[in-house]
């Protein structure tokens, strides 16, 4: 049987996850990640000792190209999705509190 | 006369050529077909004008006698996942619902740069998390056999798009059988290559070990000029392998000749439980009939291929939930506005702009990648993985390709699965393998059941595409 997660743990991972979660949300969330879990646990019979993990399957190793500068035609259009753009700097909320 | 009239589209661009037929008129007649067919709601954006001046100057090209691309004037769609310069690229999500690309993917960019049109932008499932187009923020596909039905996922606009003859080719992605499945559903061919072989720049990222990018089509020879035209390396995508010598396209019976003498395994595994009956009955006769064209075909075993949706549902959230988290809602993106702090700013940003699909897969993923968790999901899932691919390897010295159905289950009904993740997730069953191994696959039509529409897949080694590809259009019309 597989790790269950209780609500504490789900508002705790949607935390992490940057998410938030209504509480009318998080029966379901948790009854589906559950479920999940118990999919995904039929890997417990399997033996792995000594098995090396794969990352990627194109066995391509340090793919390098030279470091040069390339002029982009439309360097104006990468910033015209941002919610405020002023004198070449993104306008994002306050991190940092006066006090 | 009609661009439907012509059965490949290297006929149809040689009759293009010629002057049978002219670039303008194609272009009339595909806006007219995308009139007829709005009901079952394929596409998110249409690019009409754009289309009809870029119609204006091959045909112009082709008065002045100007050399002209591979592929001029023919008309194709791509899922809404591929960036399209300056013109919106939502992936079906409110999160990029205003999101313009300031930049286009390579795939796109090589089609576009042999003259083929870009039409528009078809439905998926939100981020292509899904396999029937109802995880799309906006509206669901409906199936073209079956106005009831899902058309498969999560690259259902596309596949609908060629069996509406909207379109002879559209440009899918397939990370877990996001091609297969609703090329399969929508009784198209759908090609997922070999891991690498096509360029990932400009396609938003779901999972970037099994991302893959490859065609819908109606039959392989187009397929295999589509590719032929898209695969490469590209120093953008660093993944990237280097094609073939000798291309892909499926030329002629000197091609065919050498698939002759192939060995052919069927994945008995799939056909244990899980399967309709139908769905394995209608398989097996398709198989008595490669046996009786003189193919060499035996049962064979992949003995962890019983764990391989365990292995890519723990993979796959978990390189979702990396991959999103560069969603902010400040440099792009659905922005939650009037809130004062950075944190929640963020948090509601994507809350709400996420669905809830997207939502339980980047907890799901960052749950499997915690501290405490990692070792006994992450890598364990990467170790199975490893297993699975030795499995595959193993039967590749000895066959050269594998075979069985694409999806054990007949096109559902809209609503049937979606409150049912699990339910949902097994869909999948018969196509994760070939993503969490790398290899070629391809479905293709497999004749009507009840009225609906089957597939049959097709596996090879890696980087072993060309082959299958010709050994594919071998045996297509033997086994519609």
């Amino acid at each position: 049987m597989a790790n269950q997660l209780s609500d504490q743990d789900v508002l705790k991972l949607a935390k992490l996850s940057q998410l938030t979660i209504k509480s009318e949300e998080l029966e379901v969330f948790k009854k589906d990640i559950n479920e999940v879990l118990n999919l995904v646990s039929m890997l417990d019979e399997v033996d792995v000792t000594d098995i090396k993990p794969t990352n990627q399957v194109t066995g391509l190793e340090n793919i390098t190209r030279s470091d040069e500068s390339i002029k982009y035609s439309y360097s104006d259009d990468l910033f015209h999705n941002a919610v405020k753009f002023e004198d070449g700097y993104l306008v994002v909320p306050k991190i940092i509190n006066e006090n | 006369m009609s661009w439907t009239d012509f059965v490949t589209i290297e006929d149809l661009v040689q009759a293009i050529k010629n002057q049978q037929l002219t670039v303008k008129s194609i272009i009339e007649q595909v806006f007219e077909q995308i009139e007829q067919t709005r009901s079952f709601q394929v596409l998110l954006t249409d690019f009409k004008k754009e289309a009809f001046e870029q119609a204006n100057l091959i045909d112009n090209k082709i008065r002045l006698q100007q050399p002209l691309g591979r592929l001029a004037g023919v008309p194709f769609i791509v899922k809404d996942n591929f960036l399209t310069f300056n013109q919106t690229t939502t992936a079906a999500s409110h999160m990029l619902e205003n999101f313009v690309a300031p930049y286009q993917a390579t795939s796109v960019t090589k089609l576009i740069n042999e003259d083929a049109i870009l039409i528009g932008k078809a439905n998926l499932d939100a981020y292509a998390h899904g396999s029937s187009t109802e995880n799309s923020d906006f509206f669901t596909t409906k199936n073209p056999y079956d106005k009831n039905r899902v058309p498969g996922g999560s690259s259902g606009g596309s596949a609908a798009a060629i069996a509406l003859n909207i379109v002879p080719f559209a440009l899918g992605t397939d990370t877990g059988g996001s091609i297969r499945l609703p090329a399969s559903f929508c009784n198209q061919v759908g090609f997922k290559p070999s891991y690498g072989l096509v360029s990932r720049s400009g396609v938003v990222a779901m999972a970037s070990s099994l991302d893959c990018i490859g065609p819908i089509t109606r039959n392989v020879k187009d397929a295999s000029l589509i590719l032929d035209i898209i695969a490469g390396q590209d120093q953008l995508d660093s993944t990237t392998i280097s094609r073939d010598q000798v291309g892909y396209v499926v030329v002629n019976s000197s091609d065919r000749k050498i698939t002759r003498k192939a060995k052919i395994g069927v994945i008995s595994d799939y056909l244990i439980d899980g399967i309709d009956q139908k769905v394995k009955n209608n398989f097996l006769n398709k198989v008595e009939l490669l046996k009786k064209a003189g193919f060499q075909v035996e049962d064979v075993t992949v003995p962890l291929i019983k764990y391989a949706l365990g292995v890519y549902y723990i993979i796959c959230p978990a390189e979702i939930s990396s991959n999103l988290s560069r969603y902010d809602g400040l440099r792009y993106g659905y922005h939650q506005i009037n809130v004062n702090d950075f944190e929640t700013s963020i948090e509601m940003s994507r809350s709400n702009g996420f669905g809830r699909e997207a939502k339980r897969r980047i907890m799901i993923g960052t749950y499997v990648l915690s501290s405490g968790y990692y070792d006994a999901y992450y890598k364990k899932a990467q170790q199975v993985r490893t297993k699975l691919i030795d499995n595959f390897k193993k039967l590749f010295k000895t066959y050269d390709f594998l075979i069985g159905p694409t999806v054990p289950i007949l096109p559902f009904k809209i609503g049937e699965k979606n409150s049912d993740p699990i339910a949902m997730y097994l869909t999948d069953v018969m196509t994760v393998s070939a993503n969490l191994v790398g290899i070629p696959a391809i479905s293709l039509p497999a004749g009507m059941i009840d009225g609906l529409p089957t597939g049959f897949q097709v596996m090879a080694d890696s980087q072993v595409d060309k082959k299958l590809l010709a050994f594919s259009a071998e045996i297509e019309e033997l086994i519609k």
